[in-house]
This record gives C-alpha cells, sequence and structure tokens, in this order.
C-alpha cells in the first residue's frame, strides 16, 4: 500500500504544479483586472498548439518551443485585453461585470470553434520533452514528459513568484491590484498594468497547455477542463492572491488522489467541484483571499 | 398617431419565416441510401472515415455497374458524433427530410441503441456497420440487420485465448457505452459458460478521460493481472495504452495488453499515437490483412492499398459488407417500398468481402445477424509493423504463432 | 402596450400557429426546436437581463426538467405527462435551492457557482449510468404515449407553452415585481437601502425561471428528442442559449424571442456546412454585439421603432 499511496500522491503532486501555473496566470488577471477570464482555457489550448507548430511543421526542438509558444500567447493576451477588455476600464459602461463574463465567455466559445473549424477535431501530438519511461524509485515509473512538465512548471512558477516579489514591475503589479486609484496616483500606469496582467496569464497558460501538449496532445477543447480546476483553485486560495493559488493547487492535486483512492476514481473531477461550490458558499474569500470591498 | 402599416411589419415576418423554405428536393430519378458514422468529437471520427469508405465504394462500385432498378444511388451521409441523441436526430433527418429508402453504417454501440428505434418508428431498413453490441439484435427488431461482429462472438474468443494459454488473472477497463460494459458483460459470462479457470474484474471509465494512471498504478502494485482487457475506443485507448506502457505496467513480461476494440489495426494512426507502447499489444478483429477471405474481399483490399499505400483495416470491409447488404435487399424487392426491403433483407444471400453474408432468423443476439462473420485475434511483434504483417493468434486453423512476450 | 405592439404580436402568433399547416416533418421539428429556445432563452433572460444574476445553470435547468420525467418513467412506469410536470417541479425546488445558495455572490463568483452546479450535475448523471444511463442514453416515451405520434401536436404544445411564458414573464416584468428585479439588477445595495426585498425576489427569479426552462426541457425532449444524455448540460449548450439572448437583446422581452428564431434558423441552414459551424458564428456575433451594440438585434430594430413612436418608451432603466 506504502509505493501505492505514493505514487497516486506523486501523479497528484505533478497535476498539482501544473494547475498552479494555470490558475496563477488566472489570479493575476483577476487581482488587477477584477476580471475572471473565462477565456482563460483557450490560451492553454494556443499554447499547446503553438507548441505542436513549432516542434512538428518548423521542427524547432521543444525546449526551444516552450518559450516560444509563451511568447506567441503572451502577444495574444495582451491583444485581447487592448481590443475586448479596456473598454470596461477606460469607458463608463454600465454593468461592466456582466460585459466581462459574457465577452469572455463568447471569446472561449470562439476560440474553440476556430480552432475547430480551422485545424479540425484531430488531436495534434507535439513532440516529446523527454522521452520514454523514467525510473522514479522502487517499482515506480512515470513517463518522461509528466516529470519534466512538473519540474518546468515548479520553475516557471519560482520565477514568476521571484518577478512578482522582487521587480519592479511585480511591485506595480501588486500594487495595482491593492489600489487602481492610488497606483496611478504614484504614476503606475493601471491601463499597462492590465495589458501586463493578460500578457503574464497568457504566458503562464501557455506554457501548462505546451508542457501537457505532448501527454494529452491537442485538441480544441482540452482547455476546458484544466481551466475549470483553476477556477478552484483560485476561488480556494483566494481570488487574487498568489501564494493562495499555490498553496491551494497543491492541495487540489493532492485532494484529488485521496479521493481517487479512498473513494472512487471515477469522481475525481466532481471533487474539484464539490470544493468550489463549499468554499463560495462557506468562505467566498478562500483562504488567502481579501473580503471583497465594495465600496 | 402615425398610421401603422401592418403592410410592411408583415412583410418583416415574413422574411423570418423565408429563411428556413425549404430547398426544392433535386431529380426523383435517384435512390437515396443513407450512412452514417462518426466524424467529429467525441465520436471516433478515425474509426468512422474508414466506415465511410467501405460504405461509399460500396455505392461507387453499384452505380458503376449501371445502377439499383435502373436508377442512380446518391449517399448522403450523416454525422452522428458518437452521441446517442445526435444519432438519433441525424436519423429523423435522414428519414424525414431526404427521405432514404435505407440506412448503413454507424460505429458506436450506444448511438446505434437509440438508432434503432427511430428505424422501427419509421419502418425503414438499417444494417449495423459496425456496432457490436449484442443487444442490439436481441432486441429482435425485423427493420435491423447486422453483418458486422458481435460481442458475444468476441468475447468467446478471448475466453478460449485464455484458456489454450493458462491465462489466470484479468482485468478490464472499459468505456462507459453500450459497447465497453456490454463485452466485458459478455467476457464475464463467456468465462462461466465455457468453465474457464480465470478470475475476472472490470472497471468503467468515462470514454473522454485523459489520465488513467491512477487505476493503472492501482492494477498494476494491487491487483497484478495476467492480461489487462481495454474497451475504449479512441482516442481514449491510445492514451490507456501509452500510460500502461510508461508505467511499465503493460504489455510487460508479466501482463499483456489486450485490445478488445480493435483500433489497434488502423496501424498508421496507431503507431504514430503510441509508437513503442504497441510492440507485443493483442487485438481481436473481425478482419485480417493477411488472410484472403473472398475474392471481393481481396478487390477491396487491393483498392484500398494503392489509394492509401498501407492495407487497410477492419472498417472499409464492414461498411462495404453493411451496404452490400442493403443494396442486394434493394434489388431483390425491386422496388424502394420500406417494408418489401426490409422482407428482402431476410433472404439475402451475397458474397461480401469477409464471407458469404446471411441473415438467421433465430431470436437472441442471432437475429438477423450473419452469424458466421469471421473474427481473429491478432499480435504486433515489431513496432511500425503493418496490420497484415501482425502475428495471428486466433482461429486455430489461422494462428501461425504463440503468444510472445518481452523479457 | 402601444396598437403596434398589439398587433405584431397578433400576427406573429397567428404566424405560428400556421407553421404547422404549411411545414411537414422536419423543418416542423425546427420550428418546434425554435419555440423550445425561445422558452429558454426568455427565462434566462429574466434572470439575468432583468435580475443581473449571471448563472450558468440554465441549460442543467432543463435537463433537470427531462431527466426527473425520463427517470420516474423509467423506474415507477410514470406516464410522461405527469413526469414532465414532476421535472417542472423539481427544477422549481433546484432553482430555489440555487438561489438561496448564491445569495452570497455576485458577479463572476456567481457565474463560477453555477457553472460549478452545472457540471457536477452532468458528471454525476455520467457517472452514475447504472441509475441513469448515462452516455449510453435515457429512452424518453413520447409525451402523449407511443401511439399517438404527431409532431403537429408537438408543437402546438411547444407554442403553448411558450405563450404562458411570455405572457406571465410580461406580467411580472411590468409589474411592481419588474421593477425590484431591475433595481437589484443596477445595484443590489442601493435596492436593499430602498426597502426592496432583495432575498426574496434574487430567490424568486431563480424559481421562476427556473420552473419555465424544467418544463420546456422536460416537454422538448418528451416530444422531439428520443433519447437524452449528460451532453445536453455541456456549456456548448449554454452557450447556445447565452448566444440567442444576447444577440436578441438582453433585458428585453422580445430580445430572447428574436434571438432564439433567428438563431435557429441560422443553426439549420448552416448546418449543410459542419454540424459545429453555428457556434463558431454565434460566438462572433456574441463577441461583436457586446464590444459595438450591446443591445443586441432587437436594440437596433427597437430604436428606429421607438423613435417613430411605434413602441412604448420604455423608462430610463434599460439594458444599455
Amino acid at each position: 500500500m506504502g509505493v501505492y499511496l505514493v505514487s497516486q500522491l506523486l501523479n497528484g503532486l505533478i497535476f498539482g504544479l501544473i494547475y498552479c501555473l494555470i490558475a496563477l496566470g488566472l489570479t493575476v488577471v483577476f487581482s488587477i483586472m477584477r476580471v475572471i477570464n473565462f477565456a482563460h482555457g483557450e490560451f492553454f489550448m494556443l499554447g499547446g498548439y503553438a507548441l505542436y507548430l513549432f516542434t512538428v511543421p518548423l521542427g524547432l526542438p521543444p525546449i526551444v518551443g516552450l518559450p516560444l509558444s509563451m511568447a506567441t500567447v503572451c502577444a495574444f493576451g495582451v491583444l485581447v485585453e487592448r481590443s475586448l477588455l479596456r473598454p470596461i476600464y477606460t469607458t463608463r459602461m454600465e454593468r461592466p461585470e456582466e460585459y466581462a463574463i459574457i465577452l469572455t465567455f463568447g471569446l472561449a466559445l470562439f476560440l474553440q470553434n476556430a480552432a475547430l473549424w480551422s485545424l479540425g477535431a484531430y488531436e495534434y501530438t507535439p513532440m516529446s520533452f523527454w522521452e520514454g519511461s523514467k525510473h522514479v524509485f522502487g517499482d515506480l515509473y512515470l513517463s518522461g514528459d509528466r516529470l519534466f512538465a512538473a519540474g518546468m512548471a515548479a520553475l516557471i512558477i519560482a520565477a514568476t513568484l521571484l518577478i512578482v516579489y522582487r521587480t519592479w514591475l511585480g511591485h506595480a503589479l501588486m500594487a495595482a491590484s491593492q489600489s487602481q486609484v492610488g497606483a496611478s496616483v504614484v504614476g503606475i500606469s493601471v491601463v499597462r498594468m492590465n495589458a501586463v496582467a493578460m500578457g503574464l496569464a497568457g504566458m503562464l497558460a501557455a506554457a501548462a497547455g505546451s508542457l501537457l501538449g505532448p501527454i494529452f496532445l491537442i485538441y480544441p477543447d482540452v482547455g476546458t477542463v484544466p481551466v475549470i480546476k483553476a477556477f478552484v483553485i483560485i476561488v480556494l486560495g483566494g481570488m487574487g492572491s498568489i501564494p493562495g493559488a499555490v498553496i491551494a493547487a497543491i492541495l487540489l492535486g493532492v485532494i484529488e488522489s485521496l479521493g481517487s483512492i479512498y473513494i472512487s476514481v471515477a469522481y475525481r473531477d466532481v471533487y474539484s467541484f464539490l470544493v468550489l461550490i463549499l468554499v463560495l458558499v462557506v468562505r467566498p474569500h478562500g483562504i488567502f483571499g481579501q473580503r471583497e470591498r465594495r465600496a | 398617431m402615425q398610421r401603422i402599416t401592418t403592410g410592411k411589419t408583415l412583410a418583416t415576418m415574413v422574411v423570418a419565416g423565408a429563411l428556413a423554405f425549404p430547398a426544392m428536393s433535386a431529380a426523383q430519378d435517384v435512390i437515396k441510401i443513407g450512412g452514417v458514422a462518426p466524424l467529429s468529437s467525441p465520436g471516433s471520427y478515425q474509426q468512422g472515415r474508414e466506415l465511410v469508405l467501405g460504405l461509399q465504394w460500396a455505392v461507387d462500385d453499384v452505380n458503376a455497374a449501371g445502377g439499383l432498378l435502373g436508377k442512380k444511388v446518391v449517399l448522403i451521409i450523416e454525422d452522428t458524433e458518437g452521441k446517442p441523441p445526435t444519432g438519433a436526430l441525424a436519423i429523423e433527418k435522414l428519414i424525414t427530410k431526404d427521405k432514404v429508402v435505407g440506412v448503413a453504417g454507424e460505429y458506436h454501440s450506444s448511438v446505434c441503441t437509440a438508432e434503432i428505434e427511430v428505424f422501427r418508428q419509421h419502418g425503414i431498413p438499417f444494417v449495423i456497420g459496425s456496432c457490436w453490441s449484442d443487444t442490439l439484435t436481441e432486441a429482435g427488431y425485423a427493420e435491423i440487420y447486422r453483418t458486422s461482429v458481435y460481442s458475444s462472438k468476441l468475447a468467446e474468443n478471448m475466453v478460449a485465448l485464455m484458456m489454450a494459454n493458462g491465462i489466470k488473472k484479468v482485468v478490464a477497463l472499459v468505456e462507459d457505452t453500450d459497447y465497453g460494459i456490454g463485452i466485458a458483460e459478455n467476457i464475464k459470462k463467456s468465462i462461466e459458460k465455457l468453465g474457464a479457470k480465470t478470475s475476472f474484474k472490470y472497471e468503467v471509465v468515462e470514454k473522454t478521460s485523459k489520465d488513467f494512471v491512477p487505476i493503472l498504478l492501482k492494477y498494476k502494485t494491487q491487483e497484478k493481472p495476467d492480461m489487462i482487457i481495454t474497451a475504449v475506443t479512441q482516442p481514449g485507448g491510445f492514451l490507456v495504452l501509452k500510460q500502461a506502457h510508461e508505467i511499465r505496467f503493460a504489455p510487460s513480461k508479466n501482463t499483456l495488453y489486450l485490445d478488445a476494440t480493435c483500433t489497434a489495426q488502423n496501424d498508421k494512426v496507431f503507431w504514430e499515437a503510441v509508437k513503442g507502447a504497441g510492440k507485443y499489444v493483442l487485438m481481436s478483429c473481425p478482419y485480417s490483412p493477411s488472410v484472403q477471405l473472398t475474392p471481393l474481399g481481396e478487390k477491396i483490399k487491393q483498392r484500398y492499398v494503392k489509394e492509401f499505400d498501407r492495407q487497410p483495416n477492419y472498417l472499409p470491409l464492414q461498411g462495404y459488407d453493411a451496404m452490400l447488404a442493403l443494396i442486394t435487399a434493394i434489388k431483390m424487392a425491386g422496388s424502394t417500398d420500406r417494408k418489401a426491403i426490409v422482407a428482402a433483407l431476410a433472404d439475402v444471400q451475397v458474397a461480401g468481402t469477409r464471407g458469404d453474408i446471411k441473415f438467421e432468423k433465430e431470436s437472441g443476439v442471432w437475429h438477423n445477424q450473419w452469424k458466421d462473420v469471421p473474427t481473429f485475434i491478432f499480435q504486433y511483434s515489431e513496432q511500425d509493423q503493418s496490420a497484415g504483417d501482425a502475428n495471428i493468434l486466433f482461429p486455430p486453423r489461422f494462428a501461425n504463432s504463440e503468444i510472445i512476450r518481452p523479457n | 402596450m402601444t396598437r403596434f405592439e398589439r398587433t405584431t404580436a397578433i400576427v406573429a402568433l397567428v404566424l405560428a400557429a400556421a407553421v404547422p399547416l404549411v411545414f411537414q416533418d422536419y423543418f416542423l421539428r425546427v420550428a418546434a426546436t425554435a419555440l423550445y429556445f425561445v422558452v429558454l432563452a426568455s427565462s434566462w433572460n429574466l434572470l439575468v437581463g432583468y435580475t443581473g444574476q449571471l448563472s450558468l445553470a440554465h441549460a442543467a435547468f432543463a435537463a433537470i426538467g427531462a431527466y426527473t420525467a425520463g427517470l420516474l418513467h423509467r423506474y415507477t412506469g410514470l406516464n410522461p405527462i405527469a413526469g414532465v410536470l414532476a421535472g417542472g417541479l423539481m427544477a422549481t425546488a433546484v432553482g430555489y435551492f440555487l438561489g438561496r445558495i448564491c445569495l452570497r455572490v455576485r458577479g463572476p463568483y456567481l457565474a463560477l457557482m453555477t457553472l460549478g452546479f452545472s457540471e457536477i450535475l452532468r458528471l454525476v448523471l455520467q457517472i452514475e449510468y447504472k441509475f441513469t444511463r448515462g452516455s449510453l442514453g435515457l429512452q424518453l416515451p413520447y409525451l402523449y404515449g407511443a401511439d399517438n405520434v404527431d409532431h403537429r401536436l408537438g408543437y402546438y404544445t411547444l407554442l403553448g407553452l411558450a405563450v404562458i411564458v411570455l405572457v406571465v414573464l410580461h406580467r411580472i416584468v411590468n409589474s411592481e415585481a419588474g421593477l425590484y428585479l431591475k433595481a437589484i439588477r443596477e445595484d443590489e445595495d442601493a435596492a436593499a437601502a430602498m426597502g426592496v426585498d432583495v432575498v426574496k425576489w434574487k430567490v424568486n427569479a431563480f424559481v421562476v425561471s427556473g420552473l419555465f426552462a424544467g418544463l420546456a426541457g422536460g416537454i422538448y425532449a418528451h416530444l422531439f428528442v428520443n433519447v437524452i444524455a449528460p451532453q445536453m448540460l455541456l456549456l456548448s449548450e449554454m452557450g447556445l442559449i447565452l448566444a440567442m439572448t444576447i444577440v436578441g437583446g438582453l433585458g428585453t422581452l422580445t430580445g430572447p424571442v428574436l434571438g432564439a428564431v433567428v438563431l435557429v434558423f441560422l443553426q439549420e441552414e448552416l448546418r449543410g456546412i459542419s454540424p459545429h459551424a453555428h457556434l463558431l458564428l454565434f460566438s462572433i456575433l456574441v463577441i461583436l454585439v457586446m464590444k459595438f451594440y450591446r443591445r443586441g438585434l432587437f436594440g437596433l430594430v427597437g430604436d428606429a421603432l421607438k423613435k417613430r413612436g411605434w413602441l412604448a418608451k420604455t423608462p430610463p432603466i434599460t439594458a444599455e
């Protein structure tokens, strides 16, 4: 039972790290723009397709394809902010929350169907990052891609945390998330921070999509399940809280694996939703989130 | 108050209605036949495409030979997406909008289950292309015929193989559909019926799941079976194999891997997706490109090889046989009257691509079923091997090898 | 209502009633589907357009109606008509439950909560296939008995439902209750400060919209859909309802009706290209409408008509 438990937990941890990557971008966008981007899963999907594009038809090594795909979707995120979401802040709009939800929902649907239309329902297999099955310990073997994905995700998360807490840009982002007015008073361009946030979100989601691409293959609605997990994580951890997202992600990975062992493997996805609803009912601001100030 | 011109308002309303005005139907001197298959997700569209090839070729051949009852045959294909409600709707459309005289095809058993109700309601004949669930013919509907292989027959063969090779412990991972659950139940029944000394357990997974590692880890560390059978159609099926291989569970020295869906026979797609994991995989299939069964079958195989530069899997042939049976019945009936065709199907005897097709009249799974449809069990011995070169393990009269295992 | 409005409504009703006499089998089914979505879009609009509660659980209510009736028939042999009514009741109860647990959450949190609820329902229906038949599909009996299959009768049933729903919604929206709902939409806290029983009206909105969706889901499924599966709870199904309401015009009574009819027929026209082409078009329309003309199709048409005095000028609080 020992090896079994550990191997399930390890698998759960791997996924926890990847989900964390997706959730981080979502939580940064929420903290700064107060918008939940329902199209975030599609950034994930685009990251996967981008990796395929760079490694198969263009034949670049996957380790080069990863930053390229991150850069591509970063640009796309900025484009979305500029063209679709900017009016929320620069114009006097009625019911901006409704606008954001419906627009991003519509965007998600559009991106999924555009991919379906132009690339087909087929599953694309990008090149592996680390081909083959690797010995972990004892009788446990896991695929190289899974291990690479977990390791790289941890690195990227660490780098992001470093940027947020140690650089000027990171401090500007945090300032904008605490108070848009206050930030602009001290000379931070809030509009630019919004663009940075979306770009960062795109980058992180794309990284997750690229890392998982060789494992689960790429197809148009590959982003819908991961993004739901990301929603759960940011609610659990507290919307807008970065440490919350990291901790909640690991927690979710663990809950899912333990649930699989002790209750039922089939219900794995249901646990996340139950957690979501439970948290929203009992403690909507999650573990680390701020109580919403409704001024 | 301005005068309200109701004329203008009426005009606007009519415009909206005009959007839906039915297109004029085409010329009347054709016979329309319907074909259904999954051509998009979540259906197994890669298999669906192969099936449609067979349906289309049968229609092309009859047109090339002068048509049916002197008229050209038009094949109308509907994508059933692997979803039962979509399948039922597609049949309604084919029957009520396109006015087809009969339909052949379909690949997913659950979709077939929904579809047969619609055929029965309208009295239109349906020859099943490749839905394997026993229940489809067991239902005993007069309109439903099947030239495809069926689950209980495949299950019996698998159990015979187990008995012949001393396989004692088997687990199965099946999809949550009529086919998946059906084949697991059939294996269980066959073990009892044939008195095999094999323990058998199965688990049902959602067809669209992606991560099977938790279940596979459980099997590897807790169950330790001699064989794992998977009945999960594409694309999930390939992921199961990849992941089973990655954790060094199966195919391995201790555990054999049997693909009960025969999707492994679609060799190009298979090897691209699974790479090294596919070596030593066993598959239970309704056809072998390496076994010459009939002249017609050989002709279709050559046509496929010429067009695609590789050997076909069973689907184009199973599709061809289904459509051939339907077309032959229409010819025998001498008319497009639905009742006449349904009755004529009962007496069809025609040389198909895999044998002589004829339907039984018994009740139970053999009702309107081609009882002697051939079945095989193969095993890949090399990576990137073509389906035709795989070792034949069963039936004994074609077998050319024992089971091989990695060391 | 102005004379123009009354005339248009009557003309529309007459035309709708005439449909089965002109169109046969397949197109009758399409028209019936349009009526089904008219009810779904209009009831969603009550919750979202008038009360400002952006729920993503609407397809779930339709599914609750259909599945309750279907399962009752499967396990107790209950007559489908009684089953559908039971389905409506179940949807009402769930609407009440959802309304109450969603009281504390707003905006994106509410959307997430309802999304979570819809997904849980879908997954459970799928996983518990031994009970619900899951992806295998649950066979449904014809609403009026297997020997009385008559698509014209089915169409009129749906037409009747649509008319009732629209009349009730019209009554609600133009009454004091309507003002409360709109006040909640515009500013919940201000409304509460002014004495509006926010809790009661938010829950009521969930209950009423859930009831209509559940009834529509049950009735439509037992008339025109032979088999139901958990795929009817996929987010893309919710996306259809959303698209029809938004493109038609959120926050107006005619908007969803217009949106439903136009989009259902568009979907049919596009079917020849591919089974998914309509979703691509609809999603583009939603983005365009939200960005450039938030009041939708009816907003476009309505403005012109209002200027001519043909349409009643509504009070300043409108969907902008």
